[in-house]
């Protein structure tokens, strides 16, 4: 599950055991809650390494006293994930043995003070060397990670962007946000995400899905990478969709389909059914079952399989809940040519003949 | 029930027994969320959908634990649904008193908890030491911001750190995610 969520969580957590939320706080923390069952396993988690920590026994048990020493003597900004050797402050670094490699190295005035100082300080080279080292490398890869969000199976999340621009994103989703400032550029890496783009008549807005170029000035727009292409449907003003050798242009209200081979022609669409997703629905048309089967499985860990090939033309209409995926379930038990199995791990869809 | 009645049970369980239920729950919650109820958080946020007004409930947090509490409970009884007015100190105990007689949990769980002392010792000084002060002695961030030298909301991000960093030290709980 994604760091930030518990960042998040524990954040919360250390407002709630001091001193409370206000009213403002408490809206946050109720919405925050409800965006996403991985916010409340979260917090439980979160929850439990709070309450886990009475019960250990201290074996180890520093004075307030000391504590309080050693954080002031402390002045570093250390980061988080730097393992034990490369946390330890200068302080402590000066009275540890010197590295094992300078021992060999030492001069036979082991014991004059200049030496002793030189020595010091060559441990306390190493000791920050090592640490430079380890931000280096931690550097790099949170370089690598930065404007990245995603989400996981059932998951949900908005997410506001530094010009104002609110990106949806729905299930299993994973974007990549580039700001400079000649573009505002968002890579669709996986998944599928609503954009209310923020007016900004310099700096375009391009969601890109491989080589597709979706690029919009204020409008809203759905891009879902797909298994059989990037399908982008337009909710208010205009967009321009390109490939390395095409472009169309679509209105508020249509939908295309590109695929690595080409742009099909824009069609008109229900854009309501396609963004049903935001409003935590799934519409079906006459949606055969590997699509129903397909877009269930976004939301739900124990996910459905379908059986029998014979299946594949069976085709299914209705509204169904994202987040009561047990509604879908029972629609398709009362289906008289369906057997459903539900074991542990998958709910297996047959036929019955 | 009621919506008010159900709120004023809601504030009386938090107000008697918050602090016995979180710490009986964190136990309960490590091992479900890894084993017993795949679905526990899935379950207490499709619960928490069903609100239509959370903002009314005075305690979210409360509410979150209490409704995590009937879950457990009714997985653990294998109860089809449990009337809300049920005493919670009766739940609490009869459940507390259903002990982890399997030897595997216990070493499990003295295993966790040497793991997080081990965690703790390796946090940076100041982690550790808001971490400690807080829980252990019970300062207010405020004091211990005047104690380091720092503002209040900076040790209240140490605070929150110091947690993460202690969650990262035990094992990536994969149930319920793929």
């Amino acid at each position: 599950m994604n760091q930030q969520i518990y960042e998040q969580a524990s954040d919360w957590l250390v407002k709630h055991r001091d001193g409370g939320l206000d009213a403002q706080e408490k809206r946050a923390f109720d919405h925050w809650l409800r965006e996403s069952p991985q916010h409340v396993r979260a917090y439980f988690e979160m929850s439990s390494v709070w309450e886990d920590l009475p019960s250990l026994d201290r074996s180890w048990n520093p004075s307030a006293e000391e504590l309080i020493a050693r954080a002031r003597a402390d002045d570093n900004v250390v980061p988080l994930s730097a393992p034990p050797a490369a946390v330890s402050s200068p302080l402590l670094s000066a009275h540890q043995q010197p590295p094992a490699a300078m021992i060999s190295q030492a001069p036979a005035s082991h014991s004059s003070p200049e030496a002793a100082r030189s020595y010091r300080k060559a441990g306390l080279l190493s000791a920050l060397a090592a640490s430079i080292v380890m931000v280096c490398v931690c550097g790099g890869w949170l370089y690598s990670q930065r404007g990245v969000y995603n989400t996981a199976v059932g998951e949900q999340r908005s997410l506001t962007l530094a010009d104002g621009s609110v990106v949806e994103l729905n299930a299993r989703t994973r974007i990549k946000v580039q700001y400079t400032e000649a573009e505002r550029h968002i890579d669709l890496l996986e998944g599928q995400a609503l954009f209310r783009v923020a007016r900004n008549r310099v700096s375009p807005f391009v969601v890109s899905t491989g080589d597709t170029r979706v690029q919009a000035v204020g409008t809203a727009f759905d891009v879902y990478r797909a298994k059989a292409g990037t399908l982008v449907t337009v909710v208010e003003g205009k967009v321009a969709v390109s490939q390395p050798k095409s472009q169309v242009y679509l209105t508020a209200g249509e939908q295309v389909l590109v695929t690595p081979v080409e742009i099909a022609p824009p069609q008109r669409t229900n854009v309501a059914a396609a963004t049903a997703w935001t409003r935590r629905s799934l519409v079906f048309d006459a949606a055969p079952l590997t699509e129903v089967v397909d877009e269930f499985n976004r939301y739900n860990a124990r996910p459905l399989v379908i059986q029998d090939e014979r299946l594949a033309d069976f085709h299914v209409s209705g509204v169904f809940s994202s987040v009561e995926p047990t509604l879908l379930i029972r629609f398709l038990r009362r289906q008289p040519e369906l057997v459903i199995e539900e074991t542990d791990t998958e709910i297996r869809i047959k036929k019955k003949y | 029930m009621e919506e008010f009645q159900k709120q004023a049970l809601i504030a009386d369980i938090e107000k008697q027994h918050g602090a016995r239920l979180r710490r009986f729950l964190a136990y309960r919650l490590r091992s479900s969320l890894a084993a017993d109820v795949p679905d526990l958080a899935q379950e207490v946020f499709l619960r928490l959908l069903r609100i239509d007004h959370l903002e009314t409930i005075r305690s979210s947090e409360a509410y979150l634990f209490t409704v995590a509490f009937h879950v457990l409970h009714q997985h653990v009884l294998r109860h089809a649904a449990m009337p809300e007015t049920v005493e919670i100190s009766t739940l609490i105990s009869e459940m507390e008193s259903a002990p982890d007689s399997d030897p595997v949990v216990q070493t499990e769980r003295q295993q966790q908890l040497l793991e997080l002392q081990n965690a703790l010792r390796g946090l940076p000084p100041k982690g550790q030491a808001v971490l400690l002060l807080h829980r252990r002695d019970g300062y207010s961030l405020d004091e211990i911001g005047r104690q380091l030298g720092i503002s209040r909301a900076m040790a209240a991000k140490y605070l929150s750190k110091a947690l993460l960093h202690l969650r990262q030290r035990f094992p990536e709980k994969t149930v319920g995610t793929p």
